[in-house]
């Protein structure tokens, strides 16, 4: 494609002066490739976008998660608009909270109620001040390296803490089961949540599957020792599994918590627990300005709904399989040992031997500047509106990357 | 405010000094590598001898202000020597001063500031945090079309280094100025490290943690030197 990006550019020279460094978080240029991803979007409809300079490209990030559908898909649009007719945000919740709680009750098998805020963030920490609290322990264990979201007990960044944010907070790493027990043992009647993500997604590099008998195994310790198992489902809710990650996996958690997918790129979140958790969740403030809005719940429901008749769990899989085969075939005709990593519909890109990521930013360059927007530190995202010709054009369009690639930095 | 006596702002202080005047030699200036260290008296003494100061504070005074009252009789006892150290000492101080020399600044900013940041990644609690989520790696420093070259290293154990030059083993992140103004920026203090790559101003590829983490380190140590401020 004929690749230009002034506008962009402009735009974030006048950001830098009003907005501190630009633009921030996971949308930070600097986290991706600056020289080549657009700086600021336009406009986007099913599974391409396009930025402020008209450059079109063919997404596989999907919002970082936040598309499960596609961009603007018809149904949700149509649904968001009936219900911002009757207003948004009320000086009470409208029914529509009370229907979305008995759809995701109804929905997830263990759980029996559930509660609604914004961000992941939101009800992640939430979820972990409900553990404690059911518990009267203080401990919450995680794994290293797993993103949890914003707040100062998990955030990745580096400023604006004290060491007491984490006095608390234990680590393990992801599938050591042993270090887990360790980890419990060494806090002793004083642990009262493990917090994790399905499976392993951090950034920077490959996601890892859960090990056999991980997840077994932490729940088992989790019912043997009292401690609250608290499943960040935020970036694979609906995705792997219309009845939430766990039932993928073959394990129970106590508490879940949902966002990104759920509101196909309206901001929503949801926590929903065991009717044992109940008084916690209840004694445990939770609220937000715009928490009850009404459009973003209406269309959660109809995600929820939208998501099971079009079968998008499956055709992910399907999808992401033809993704995964199309370049792994592709890269080794060209003698590179490429895979895609964790899940087929929310996958990371791997070169073997290339840790320290140059082949793989390369190759993501190589493809953006084709109008394919691969992201090289973190997971890819499929939507619901990707089809066999996207996915074939983009390993079309990677093939000949691959082709160009070179490995001097290697 | 830090408290000077704070060992890890000494530690820092030491080892940067004691980096730049090694890349100020190694790049043909006129003086010798110094090395620092307290006696136990708790004088700050420089190496090969001569030079010693009271203690911190009048140590401090004298990076501050170019001038304090040293100990005489170490002094008396090995005049060369401490010429040697006091020549080195304004020849770094014009270097960071000749707006004529960008280069020179930026090798000695860098290194300086590296050779600062071993102290805090091993001793401020914000760095170690920081900086202890890394795996050993090597980050280089370059300036586009400039032969200047500069590393940090986080070995196994918690250990660090920094030099320039050669990197000890093939860098796990690289990090690139545009050009000599945008690094001397940099040294200063004054660039933007989140805005900086998406304005071609700064390149970097490879574990773009670690090149991170390197130079919030970096950046802290910096900002607390004393003689950077």
């Amino acid at each position: 494609m004929t690749f230009s990006r002034t506008r962009s550019d402009e735009l974030f020279l006048r950001a830098t002066k009003v907005v501190p460094g630009g633009i921030y978080g996971h949308l930070a240029p600097a986290g991706g490739l600056p020289k080549v991803f657009p700086h600021y979007s336009e406009s986007a409809e099913g599974c391409r976008f396009r930025d402020v300079d008209g450059n079109d490209w063919l997404d596989f990030m999907c919002g970082y998660g936040a598309i499960l559908l596609g961009h603007v898909d018809p149904e949700i649009e149509e649904a968001a608009d009936r219900q911002r007719r009757d207003g948004s945000v009320l000086n009470q919740p409208t029914a529509r909270m009370v229907e979305l709680a008995e759809a995701m009750v109804s929905r997830i098998d263990f759980a029996e109620w559930a509660v609604f805020a914004k961000n992941g963030s939101d009800v992640t920490t939430w979820a972990a001040r409900v553990a404690r609290e059911h518990t009267g322990r203080r401990f919450v264990l995680k794994a290293k390296g797993a993103y949890h979201g914003v707040d100062a007990w998990c955030d990745p960044g580096f400023g604006g803490r004290i060491p007491e944010d984490r006095a608390f907070v234990g680590e393990f790493q992801w599938n050591d089961l042993d270090g887990l027990r360790d980890l419990a043992k060494e806090h002793k009647d004083d642990v009262a949540a493990i917090v994790l993500t399905p499976y392993h997604h951090a950034a920077f590099g490959p996601s890892e599957m859960p090990a056999e008998g991980f997840w077994s195994g932490v729940e088992e310790l989790c019912r043997e020792k009292g401690i609250i198992l608290v499943l960040d489902d935020v970036r694979a809710g609906s995705r792997l599994h219309e009845g939430g990650s766990h039932r993928l996996f073959g394990f129970t958690p106590d508490i879940a918590c949902y966002s990104k997918a759920l509101g196909n790129g309206y901001a929503i979140s949801a926590c929903v627990g065991r009717e044992a958790l109940r008084r916690g969740a209840r004694d445990v403030f939770l609220t937000g300005s715009c928490w009850s809005d009404a459009v973003a719940m209406t269309v959660a429901m109809k995600c929820l709904e939208v998501a099971r008749e079009r079968n998008v769990v499956g055709r992910l899989e399907q999808l992401g399989s033809r993704l995964s085969t199309g370049l792994s075939e592709a890269g080794a005709r060209h003698g590179f040992s490429f895979r895609l990593t964790g899940p087929p519909a929310m996958p990371f890109p791997w070169f073997d031997g290339d840790d320290n990521l140059y082949l793989l930013q390369q190759f993501c360059e190589l493809c953006a500047l084709e109008g394919v927007f691969f992201h090289p530190h973190h997971n890819w995202f499929l939507c619901g509106a990707h089809d066999d010709a996207t996915i074939d054009q983009a390993v079309e369009v990677a093939s000949v990357a691959f082709s160009r690639l070179t490995v001097e930095k290697g | 405010m830090n408290d000077f006596k704070d060992p890890t702002v000494a530690s820092a202080t030491f080892r940067a000094l004691e980096a730049c005047s090694e890349e100020w030699v190694k790049r043909g200036g006129k003086g010798t590598s110094l090395k620092l260290e307290f006696s136990d008296g708790g004088e700050v003494r420089f190496s090969p001898g001569g030079l010693t100061f009271a203690d911190y504070w009048v140590f401090l005074r004298a990076l501050t202000y170019g001038f304090a009252m040293p100990r005489i009789a170490p002094m008396l006892a090995r005049p060369l020597d401490t010429f040697r150290v006091i020549r080195t000492l304004k020849a770094l101080a014009a270097a960071f001063a000749d707006s004529e020399n960008a280069k020179t600044k930026v090798a000695l900013g860098l290194r300086g500031g590296l050779g600062a940041a071993e102290a805090y990644a091993g001793l401020d609690s914000k760095c170690i945090d920081a900086i202890g989520r890394e795996s050993p790696g090597t980050v280089t420093f370059t300036v586009e079309g400039e032969d200047l070259s500069m590393w940090f290293r986080i070995e196994p154990k918690a250990r660090y280094s920094s030099g320039s030059g050669e990197p000890p083993e093939v860098p796990a992140a690289r990090v690139s100025f545009r050009d000599l103004e945008t690094a001397s920026r940099a040294v200063d203090g004054k660039l933007d490290s989140l805005a900086a790559p998406a304005l071609g101003e700064v390149e970097v590829t490879g574990r773009i943690p670690l090149a991170e983490s390197v130079g919030y380190v970096a950046d802290i140590a910096a900002r607390n030197l004393v003689f950077a401020r």
